[in-house]
């Protein structure tokens, strides 16, 4: 890659566990236009660069996907050498929707636990939006507030005090309807969820499904979710409402699975 | 015997192509071995069926709106309702966008380098000097700009209901998207005059070809599927449902034709219906790719021309009303089948998901041992042949590796693809 003159040459490598390839940047490159020149990559195999030998320092490690016993080990000896980590997407962060394996025995891990010791900025979401993996290069994504805040602080659906008298499926409400999802009976993740997508999915009409994970600072947000959704249900509905939530894993746990404390097993 | 093993770079995915030589460097064998399983079709079951498309769009994020659109006519299927034309339309629209954006890729970032290698190897420098940098990030920016009208997010978006599409259309909305779509229709012809002047540089695979039978509202969609050999007579037809007797998976997670032949799904097996070819000719995987990106910008302009801002929609009944759908299109990479089937409590008791590098991961591996001769002395150069090779099927490997049997013996069988 070109270099402008007269600036300093910094260092970068891409690296990539499981994942949909979704939040590789090869994707959204237009978004981190005039960004990247100022790097030369050493490792980015979607993009064709492969510096193997490598054993120079890095400035910024981004890493993508999750994480099984292979290739753990190499990821956490280029977050070492690396001076800045940005963890990007949902399943390097928490996991994402492969958590769901957890289920059947198998165990996830998110890229965050496997450099616990590197700084790191988070970038949630399943994918992204491109601006904040911007950010996060920039230094700025703290400032923008992702990770402290639920998605229904962007949603512009219209919030109302409500009780829960069954339990509707997304499809059953009304595309012109512009009431919270929640009061209409149909489950929405946005509570519990870190924001970032400028609530999109609520915007087009489907509820929030959990993409960019839990809401830092609870416990378990799946759990506190069930709790709420039942405390809005009336007593006299609650047998039929829990009868009505078919597929509470999928439906509650869809993003984070992998990292939930109730369900973890010790491992080393 | 000695194993030497090269990844493959540019590629969706990671994967690597084996080469066992003996002690002189002579090759004995070669193989495609895709990495990093991730188990949808078994952490789908117990699953809602209404939610796979926006699940299984998460197989994999290039192809994306392919899965979602797949799996939305699964569970329409499942549901006994189906969309008005007018939705059909929307998620056809949806479905192009991410088919150009997908091919615009492929063919700048992946294969630019292979095709032009003057202006560099890899795709950021290549980018660069071939000076298409600018107009491709436009273009970029455009689809996914249309994209977030048309789904309500610019990746991994879907406004799927069964029997609907809850995103709607604007005037103003269906204005800019039909502004847009004339812009990318002028970039996808300068990008097709562009690749279209580069002929043949890779021996193809020669065998049968399945692809989708154009329907009405878009080629990529469709409900019967043909099957071509490589002279172009069609030699099989058959509903999509049925594909399960025409396509055989083997034990080792390989996929031939009923018969026992090797087959390839993509832009070649398409090709034999919209040109009327009866030869696979002269034409390379890139030109193909070119010229797909012109047709589907093309039924883009003319989709959004019949689209109307209103739309009807079905209520879907609160259970699934079958037990067993499939779902079909053609994604990018070529026949995308969704299989589910659901028990008695409504939930999916199994999920079958045939993509397209799966399919064609036999026919990668015929072409890699085509292009190798036994006891052929290996070197740097013979190992980026092969590279280019496995590259000119544009293979996906979050697609191929989405199988994950519970049973973990199926999972090192799949790997010996």
């Amino acid at each position: 890659m070109e270099v402008l003159e007269g600036t300093s040459v910094k260092t970068l490598a891409v690296v990539e566990g499981s994942s949909c390839g979704g939040c590789n940047p090869v994707l959204y490159l237009e978004a981190l236009e005039g960004l990247l020149e100022g790097y030369r990559v050493l490792l980015w195999k979607a993009a064709g660069l492969r510096d193997a030998d490598a054993s120079e320092e890095l400035d910024l490690l981004l890493i993508l996907g999750s994480f099984n016993s292979e290739g753990r080990e190499r990821l956490k000896e280029l977050a070492e050498r690396s001076k800045e980590v940005v963890v990007v997407g949902t399943c390097a962060t928490s996991g994402g929707i492969r958590g769901l394996s957890v289920f059947l025995g198998r165990r996830v891990f998110p890229a965050t636990e496997l450099v616990r010791n590197s700084l790191f900025e988070e970038v949630p979401g399943c994918p992204p939006e491109p601006e904040l993996v911007r950010y996060a290069i920039e230094g700025t994504l703290s400032e923008k507030g992702v990770s402290r805040e639920p998605v229904c602080s962007e949603c512009k659906r219209e919030r109302r005090a409500f009780r829960i008298y069954s339990i509707k499926k997304y499809y059953e409400a009304e595309p012109s309807e512009r009431a919270c999802f929640l009061s209409l009976g149909v489950v929405c993740l946005g509570p519990v969820t870190v924001k970032g997508c400028g609530a999109s999915c609520p915007k087009a009409g489907q509820p929030c499904r959990g993409c960019y994970g839990p809401l830092p600072g609870l416990y378990s947000a799946p759990l506190r979710m069930i709790s709420s959704v039942l405390s809005a249900t009336l007593p006299s509905r609650l047998e039929e409402v829990t009868k009505e939530l078919k597929d509470p894993f999928g439906t509650f746990w869809r993003f984070s699975a992998a990292t939930e404390p109730v369900l973890r097993r010790k491992t080393s | 015997m000695k194993r030497i093993r090269t990844e493959v770079l540019r590629i969706q995915g990671e994967a690597v192509v084996e080469v066992w030589v003996d002690d002189a460097l002579r090759v004995t064998d070669v193989r495609f071995v895709p990495g990093g399983f991730r188990g949808f079709e078994s952490f789908c079951r117990g699953r809602v069926p209404e939610e796979m498309p926006f699940v299984s769009a998460r197989i994999c994020g290039v192809c994306a709106e392919a899965h979602y659109v797949a799996s939305a006519k699964a569970v329409e299927e499942l549901y006994g309702v189906s969309p008005s034309l007018q939705v059909e339309r929307l998620r056809a629209v949806f479905h192009l966008l991410g088919f150009i954006r997908d091919h615009l890729t492929t063919l700048y970032l992946f294969s630019g380098p292979d095709l032009f290698p003057e202006f560099g190897n890899d795709s950021l420098e290549w980018l660069e000097k071939s000076g298409f940098k600018r107009e491709f990030f436009e273009s970029r920016r455009r689809i996914r700009r249309m994209l977030e009208v048309v789904s309500g997010r610019g990746f991994l978006g879907g406004a799927f209901v069964p029997g609907g599409w809850t995103k709607v259309l604007t005037p103003e909305a269906l204005r800019e998207l039909r502004r847009l779509s004339e812009e990318e229709l002028a970039f996808c012809r300068r990008t097709l005059e562009f690749f279209g002047a580069k002929r043949a540089e890779e021996t193809q695979f020669r065998g049968k070809f399945l692809c989708l039978k154009p329907g009405d509202v878009s080629e990529f969609f469709g409900d019967k599927v043909a099957c071509f050999d490589e002279r172009g007579r069609k030699v099989a037809e058959f509903k999509a449902e049925r594909y399960a007797g025409y396509i055989k998976e083997k034990d080792s997670g390989e996929f031939v034709f009923s018969d026992g032949s090797v087959y390839a799904v993509g832009p070649f097996a398409r090709t034999f219906f919209w040109e009327g070819t009866t030869s696979l000719g002269e034409s390379n995987p890139s030109f193909v790719r070119a010229r797909e990106v012109v047709v589907a910008a093309e039924r883009l302009r003319v989709l959004l021309e019949e689209l109307e801002g209103e739309q009807r929609r079905q209520l879907a009944p609160k259970r699934p009303v079958k037990r067993e759908a499939v779902g079909v299109v053609e994604a990018p990479r070529g026949l995308l089948i969704h299989h589910y089937f659901v028990d008695e409590n409504g939930l999916l008791s199994r999920v079958k998901i045939v993509t397209p590098t799966a399919q064609n991961a036999k026919a990668i591996e015929v072409t890699l041992r085509n292009r190798l001769k036994l006891g052929q002395k290996i070197d740097e150069k013979v190992l980026k042949d092969l590279e280019r090779v496995v590259r000119s099927y544009d293979p996906c490997i979050p697609c191929m590796v989405h199988v994950i049997g519970v049973e973990g013996k199926r999972l090192i069988s799949v790997k010996k693809v």
